[in-house]
C-alpha cells in the first residue's frame, strides 16, 4: 500500500510517498528559512505564495526519486490543520485535485498527531500503544498520554510561549539569527551550562508549562552582565533551564501513569541536550525512549503520510469536502 | 475543444464550461468555503456540460486580480489537475476579460479599467481599445479612481466610473481563442499564478524600514 503525503502548514513544502506507513520511499522538503530569515519569522501570505510555487516541482521530484508513477499510489494523505490557514489550503487543494482525479481515498491528517508518528518511522515501526508523547516545537509544548489510535489524554501544554518561540524570541534578542534552535545549541555547544542560574518555569506545580519567564530572565541576565556576558554559557544554561523543565514533567508522567514508553516529537526534539536529558531519564526508567531522526523532527509529508496510513480508518467518507482547520485539536473530528 | 473556467477571485465562485456550441455559466455561494468545494463544483459542471473530466480539452483559471486566498485555492487545484492529466491550463486575467466585455459593447479607444483593493488603493491599467493589450497594472488611490475619462470599474463604481459587466460571452471568446495556443508542459503550467500585484504586506513594510 503506497501513501502519498503532502505537507504545507507553515513554512516547508514537503512531499513523500511511504510504503505500508514504515517504509520512506521519497521525502522531500523545501524549506523557506533563507525566505522569512529577514523578517524574522514566518509571514503567511510570502509562505503560501511560495508554497504554490514550489509544490507541483517538489511533487515529480519526489515520484521520481521514489520510482513510481501516480497510478500506483493507493492514497493521498494531506495536512488540514493545525497550521497556518494560507499555506494549509495550497497542500490541500493540491491534495484535492490529485484524489478527486485518481479517485483515490483522501486522509486529512491532523500535524501534531504526525509529529508522534514520525517517531515511530524513524524506528520502521508500526505505533505501539500505551506511550507519553512529549511535543515540542515552535508552536507546541504538549505532554500527551496516548492510550490507542487517535486516543491523546492531554497531560500539560504551555500557558503562553512554546519553546521553539523561546529560542526564536532569545536569539533574535541576542542578535543569533533565526531559526532560534539549531543557533542557540551551536552557540553554546562548548558553554557551561551551570554558569547563570535560570529559573525552572513552573517546577512543582504540577502538568503545566510556561516559556515566557525565561525569555524574561535571560533578558535580564543579558543588561545585568553587560560586557562580561558570555554568550556560550547563556545559550548552554538556557537550554539547560528547558531540558530541566521538561524533564520534572515527564518524570512525573512516567510514574503516575507507569507507562514505559516515550516519544518526543517536533522541531525542538532536534536539540540536543534535551534528547540527552531524555535518554538519561528514559534509562532511569527504564522505559523506552523513541526519538525522531533530526529530518523526521522538523516539518515533513513523511509522518503525514505514515500517520494517515494508521488512521485511515477514521477518515470521513467524503473527505474530498474537508477544509483546512487552524486550530485542529488532537484527537478531535475531522471538521468541515 | 472544451473547456473549465474557474474564477474564484471574489466571496462568491464563477465557473463556466463551453465548447463550439456554446457555454454555460454559472455562480456559487461560496463565501469561505470554496477550498471544502472545489470539487463539488467541479462535478457539478460537468455533470450539467453532460462531460466528464477527461472529455475536457482545456483548463482555465482565473488569475486575478482579488481574493489571494481563494485565487491560490483555484491554482493549486487546476495546476495539479492539469500536471496530472496532461490537460492544458490557461490563465485569464480580470483585466482582459473586462477589455473584451467592453469590446463586446462596441466600445473603442483610449480606456482606463481600476479594480479596488483592501487597501485605500486601486489597480489600474490602460488599453486602447479593440487591442486587448494591457498596461502593467499600477497602484493609485482609491479617490483618484473618477478623475480621467472613460475609466470603468471592475465590481466598482464611483462618480467617473461606470461598472464593467464581466460577462460570460466574452470569457468564452477569450478561452475560444487562448485554447488553441495552450500549451501543457510543465513550466508553462508552472508560470500560471495568481496576479500579486501588491507585495505582501510584510514585504511593503519591509522596505519601508530598510
Amino acid at each position: 500500500m503506497i501513501t502519498l503525503g503532502i505537507e504545507s502548514s507553515c513554512d516547508d513544502t514537503s512531499a513523500a510517498l511511504i510504503k505500508d506507513g514504515t517504509q520512506i520511499l521519497a521525502s522531500l522538503v523545501s524549506s523557506q528559512i533563507e525566505i522569512h530569515r529577514r523578517f524574522g519569522g514566518v509571514v503567511p501570505e510570502v509562505a503560501s505564495r511560495k508554497h504554490l510555487e514550489a509544490i507541483l516541482p517538489l511533487l515529480s521530484e519526489a515520484m521520481q526519486t521514489a520510482g513510481i508513477t501516480y497510478a500506483e499510489i493507493d492514497q493521498i494523505a494531506v495536512t488540514a490543520g493545525p497550521g497556518l490557514l494560507g499555506p494549509l489550503l495550497v497542500g490541500l487543494s493540491t491534495a484535492k485535485a490529485l484524489a478527486w482525479l485518481l479517485k483515490k481515498p483522501l486522509i486529512p491528517v491532523n500535524h501534531i498527531e504526525a509529529h508522534l508518528t514520525a517517531s515511530f518511522l524513524a524506528a520502521g515501526r508500526r505505533p505501539e500503544y500505551p506511550f507519553l508523547g512529549l511535543i515540542v516545537s515552535g508552536g507546541h509544548s504538549n505532554l500527551v498520554h496516548v492510550t490507542g489510535s487517535r486516543q491523546y489524554k492531554c497531560l500539560a501544554q504551555t500557558l503562553d510561549d512554546a519553546p521553539g518561540e523561546l529560542f526564536d524570541k532569545v536569539a533574535r534578542h541576542l542578535g543569533l539569527g533565526y531559526p532560534g534552535g539549531p543557533v542557540v545549541q551551536k552557540t553554546g555547544e562548548n558553554g557551561d551550562p551551570k554558569r547563570y542560574r535560570l529559573p525552572r518555569p513552573m517546577a512543582g506545580k504540577g502538568y503545566v508549562f510556561s516559556f515566557s519567564g525565561l525569555k524574561t530572565a535571560v533578558m535580564r541576565v543579558v543588561e545585568n552582565e553587560k560586557d562580561a556576558l558570555n554568550m556560550a554559557d547563556l545559550c548552554a544554561s538556557l537550554q539547560h533551564a528547558v531540558a530541566e523543565t521538561f524533564a520534572e514533567k515527564v518524570e512525573m508522567a512516567l510514574e503516575e501513569t507507569g507507562v514505559k514508553r516515550l516519544v518526543m516529537a517536533g522541531g525542538v526534539a532536534a536539540n540536543r541536550p534535551l534528547r540527552e536529558r531524555m535518554q538519561q531519564l528514559a534509562d532511569r526508567h527504564k522505559a523506552e525512549l523513541l526519538l525522531p531522526t533530526i529530518h523526521l523532527c522538523t516539518d515533513n509529508a513523511a509522518m503525514i503520510a505514515a500517520h494517515a496510513f494508521f488512521t485511515a480508518e477514521s477518515a470521513p467518507a467524503n473527505s474530498l469536502e474537508v477544509n483546512a482547520v487552524a486550530t485542529w485539536e488532537m484527537g478531535g473530528a475531522h471538521n468541515f | 475543444m472544451k473547456y473549465l473556467f474557474i474564477d474564484a477571485s471574489e466571496n462568491s465562485t464563477f465557473a463556466q464550461t463551453g465548447d463550439t456550441d456554446g457555454f454555460k455559466p454559472r455562480s456559487f455561494a461560496t463565501d469561505r468555503n470554496f477550498a471544502a468545494r472545489i470539487t463539488l463544483i467541479c462535478d457539478e459542471m460537468l455533470g450539467n456540460a453532460g462531460w466528464s473530466f477527461s472529455d475536457l480539452d482545456c483548463l482555465a483559471l482565473c488569475t486575478g486580480p482579488g481574493s489571494l486566498t481563494g485565487l491560490r485555492v483555484a491554482a493549486a487545484f487546476l495546476r495539479t489537475a492539469a500536471m496530472l492529466t496532461g490537460k492544458p491550463l490557461v490563465g485569464v486575467n480580470l483585466f482582459e476579460w473586462s477589455l473584451q466585455s467592453l469590446l463586446n459593447q462596441k466600445k473603442t479607444g483610449a480606456i482606463r479599467v481600476v479594480m479596488p483593493t483592501l487597501i485605500d488603493k486601486a489597480f489600474m491599467v490602460e488599453a486602447t481599445l479593440p487591442s486587448l493589450h494591457h498596461s502593467n497594472p499600477e497602484l493609485i488611490d482609491r479617490s483618484a479612481s473618477g478623475t480621467h475619462p472613460d475609466t470603468y470599474g471592475i465590481r466598482f463604481t464611483v462618480p467617473g466610473v461606470t461598472e464593467v459587466k464581466l460577462d460570460p460571452a466574452a470569457l468564452h471568446e477569450i478561452l475560444c481563442k487562448k485554447e488553441l495556443k495552450a500549451a501543457a508542459g510543465m513550466s508553462e503550467i508552472l508560470n500560471i499564478l495568481p496576479m500579486y500585484v501588491i507585495p505582501s504586506q510584510a514585504e511593503r513594510k519591509f522596505k519601508e524600514n530598510l
